[in-house]
């Protein structure tokens, strides 16, 4: 498409400036897609406003000439959230960027959505403060993009995903109007807009700003890595702690494939490569409760007959443990041309069985598949190694990948619990809810968002269809 | 005001199609309702409907997954009956009310009921993971999942939550549920000003002033942090017994004050500042909406109630209480 000709490109140009609109096919060629490459579509523009107010006039210009819009972060989703359907333009945050106030005695700060997660924690750290949600992506994802996708991490077993760490959001609707959703004392009147915000992958509002909750840093944290004969064993020990009664801020697994490809990597840390599964516990709060607390895990642990028990309790050793861990989502990368991330949740007590249906499902597509998962929470994330250049190879992971999610569904789980519904997963929403709730979630959509402009065709089955439109290779599984 | 023309006490959810079916073609005003403790403590009178439909009688546990630390729950159980289920668990529901008695789940999700546990495990409505609800025409909505996280389409339970029966009758929750601790270890602090202790202390579980005790009461789980040791300390009390006390002259103190991040007034009508030894700077009291306003320039107000249910059931306009 040439958008020279077109007259709401203008109007942009002439208020965001030139250089803050792309339309050459060497620059839009990044935004074609985000960290899931099976699905492709470039825009026809991207813009990059520097503030709300150009981010207003950028929506109502666009409602105006009924061109549909997707706002995009750091481009890290994991489930084709942030392309745009052909034709479209693409609302970039990344000059967004200021930390506009940090009020360390109510514990928040107001942000714009193109600051980068780990930023936040960085520039509280002085006041003994923290941004608690961490997905792995945080040295480069947004914080926009966080509370689109309600992201997680590995704390957030106990300190909850980012809806619970969002006080208020200021937003711009699809036409241009601008609310503030939320409210700084703890609740106000009205419908939790900022509850619903979160998690609604970019269609529902652009985010302008938000008020995030800080959390103290606490005053004593240790780690601990066991390691164990298999990934059953670890759920095992998961179980057990959870059981017991104990609440860890961290509870982390990884396989054996995990492992191997961690060290035989730039972020090998010594994990032993005998053991078929390592799990991580981490413990947080005051002193007299993480000595009590880490001692009891460790009792725990032991009584698994773990391979190998590290205990880290300075920084130091702590980051050590933590290391292959962090650097596992960039070592399986480099396993193969592809990787497809998948992300589903079961009950916890039902991990072992989705674990054993993934080494089925592995077997079935002779597929290499390495394990994370955020075992606390029920989160798996098998990453399929493959070559996206061979469709049969594409086909396969994502007939795979469908799968597994229907096991999740089978035990009583989730189709997502941190990466959305985005392209991936819409063909599959249908089997998690009925279609009267269905219908409902499409009526909130068209409440606030009524000629479907923003974000279109993502996270709702109802542009069934449309997914194959990004599809890159024809549309394998969907 | 709207003459009673029915009262429903409903004891099977199946019961509820058809008659929100009948109630919204007569275009009449159905107000879903529990027990109705709250609604006479915030409205001040019954509730003012022609068809009044009472869920108090949906009683029963679904299920409750101790592993899984979930349970699914009908709303006419008390917060009081379901923390009796969970204790010999070593559960617990991560609310904690004054109206754990006479309230019923529904009532205590579904209003904006205060949480002395906020500070624990964040606000009541992230205790809960998903519902059941009629909406206006009759229709039947699941919301969220059993599982402890999950991002997938929109998340109507955070619609519902505090709606007061404005969109829907909600007839189940799915909760989240936490280890209970052991033991808790009171304190009660002489001249204890919340600002010093929130910073220089561990975020206790409990924090809450009566005006007619000197002090503020703060509660950690044993073992308590040693910092609270090196605070003076008027007074100490351990463990269960000590709680419900305090809870119960909470509940019956008229001047109260609960702390999360700033101190939160429960009981404003006779409330006399000058009878505190104010704990709190100026700044510190709930920020007036003004303040907050001036943040961002033009914006509009956000949506109602009114518009929201319009939406859901454009065809049932008249629904729960008529304040929106
Ligand atoms: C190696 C790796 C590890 C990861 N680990 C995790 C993890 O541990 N936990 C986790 O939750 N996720 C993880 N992710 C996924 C991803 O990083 C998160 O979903 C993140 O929140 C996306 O942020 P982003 O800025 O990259 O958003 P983008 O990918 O740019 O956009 C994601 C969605 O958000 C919308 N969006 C972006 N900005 C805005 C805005 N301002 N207003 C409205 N909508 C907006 C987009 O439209 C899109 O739908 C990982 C990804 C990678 C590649």
């Amino acid at each position: 498409m040439s958008g020279a000709s077109l007259p709401w490109l203008a109007a942009l140009r002439q208020r965001l400036g030139t250089r803050h609109v792309l339309t050459s096919p060497a620059e839009l060629l990044s935004y074609e897609s985000d960290a899931l490459t099976l699905f492709r579509c470039k825009p026809a523009a991207v813009v990059l406003p520097a503030n709300a107010e150009e981010v207003a006039f950028t929506m109502a210009l666009l409602h105006e000439h009924g061109v549909v819009c997707t706002p995009r972060g750091a481009g890290t989703g994991l489930s084709g959230g942030a392309l745009v359907p052909e034709g479209g333009v693409i609302l970039s945050t990344t000059r967004m960027q200021a930390i506009v106030e940090i009020d360390g005695e109510e514990r928040r700060a107001y942000v714009e959505p193109g600051v980068v997660n780990a930023k936040l924690s960085s520039a509280v750290a002085h006041l003994g403060l923290r941004y608690a949600p961490d997905p792995a992506s945080q040295s480069v994802c947004t914080l926009g993009g966080n509370v689109a996708e309600n992201a997680g991490g590995p704390m957030c077993f106990l300190h909850g995903t980012t809806s619970q760490h969002v006080l208020a959001a200021d937003v711009v609707l699809a036409d241009g109007t601008r609310q503030r959703w939320g409210h700084l004392c703890a609740d106000g009147h009205g419908p939790d807009l900022r509850g619903l915000l979160c998690g609604s992958e970019g269609s529902l509002a652009v985010v302008v700003g938000l008020w995030l909750r800080l959390m103290p840093v606490p005053e004593r944290v240790t780690t601990m890595l066991a390691a164990f004969p298999s990934v059953t064993a670890a759920c095992a020990a998961v179980s057990g702690i959870v059981a017991a009664g104990l609440r860890p801020v961290a509870l982390e697994v990884m396989d054996q494939r995990a492992i191997e490809a961690v060290e035989n990597s730039v972020y090998r840390s010594g994990l032993p490569r005998e053991a078929g599964a390592v799990l991580l516990v981490e413990c947080e709060g005051h002193e007299q409760q993480v000595v009590q607390e880490s001692a009891a895990v460790e009792a725990m642990l032991r009584a698994k007959n773990p391979l190998q028990l590290e205990r880290g309790d300075d920084p130091a050793r702590r980051i050590a443990l933590w290391k292959g861990r962090k650097g596992a989502g960039g070592a399986l990368g480099r396993l193969a041309p592809d990787s497809y991330v998948m992300d589903g949740v079961v009950p916890r007590s039902q991990l072992a069985a989705i674990m054993e249906f993934v080494e089925e499902v592995e077997e079935e597509v002779g597929l290499p598949v390495a394990n994370l998962f955020h075992a606390g929470d029920g989160n798996i994330h098998p990453h399929f190694a493959y070559d996206g250049r061979d469709p049969e190879q594409a086909a396969k992971v994502e007939r795979a990948g469908a799968q597994i999610l229907e096991k999740c569904l089978e035990l009583g789980g989730s189709l997502s619990g941190e990466h959305g519904i985005g392209l991936e997963k819409q063909h599959l929403l249908d089997r998690q809810f009925s279609a009267d709730t269905l219908r409902v979630m499409h009526q909130v959509g068209q409440w606030l968002d009524p000629h479907d402009c923003l974000n279109p065709r993502k996270g709702l089955p109802l542009g069934r269809g449309c997914a194959e439109a990004f599809h890159r290779h024809g549309g394998g599984a969907v | 005001m709207n003459a009673v023309l029915s009262t429903h006490d409903i004891q099977k959810e199946s019961e509820l199609p058809a008659l929100l079916r009948e109630t919204s073609q007569d275009q009449q005003r159905l107000w879903p309702c529990g027990r109705q403790s709250r609604i006479h403590r915030v409205f001040h009178h019954e509730p003012q409907a022609e068809h009044i439909v009472s869920t108090a009688g949906l009683q029963n546990i679904h299920w409750l997954d101790r592993e899984d630390q979930t349970c699914e729950v009908d709303v006419g159980l008390s917060p009081l009956a379901l923390q009796q289920e969970l204790a010999p668990l070593g559960l617990e529901l991560g609310v904690d009310s004054p109206s754990h008695e006479a309230g019923t789940l529904g009532g205590l999700f579904l209003s904006r009921e205060v949480n002395f546990l906020h500070q624990a495990y964040g606000h009541a409505r992230e205790q809960v993971l998903g519902m059941r609800a009629y909406l206006a025409d009759g229709t039947q909505v699941q919301t969220g999942s059993r599982v402890v996280k999950s991002v997938a389409g929109y998340d109507l339970t955070r619609l519902l939550l505090g709606s007061e029966g404005r969109l829907a009758v909600v007839t189940r929750l799915t909760l989240r549920l936490h280890p209970r601790p052991k033991s808790l270890d009171w304190r009660r602090m002489p001249t204890a000003s919340w600002p010093d202790l929130r910073q220089s202390l561990p975020t206790p579980r409990y924090a809450f002033q009566l005006a007619h005790q000197q002090g503020l009461f703060v509660a950690w789980p044993s073992p308590l942090p040693q910092a609270a040791a090196r605070w003076p300390q008027l007074d100490s009390a351990q463990g269960e017994a000590a709680r419900l006390e305090l809870l119960h002259a909470f509940a019956e103190c008229p001047q109260r004050v609960a702390y999360s991040r700033r101190p939160r007034i429960l009981n404003t009508g006779t409330f006399d500042w000058n009878s505190l030894q104010q704990p709190w700077t100026e700044s510190e009291r709930l920020p007036s909406h003004d303040s907050e306003a001036q943040m961002i320039p033009p914006r509009q107000v956000p949506p109602s109630w009114a518009a929201l249910r319009r939406a859901l059931a454009p065809q049932a306009p008249h629904f729960g209480p008529q304040d929106d």
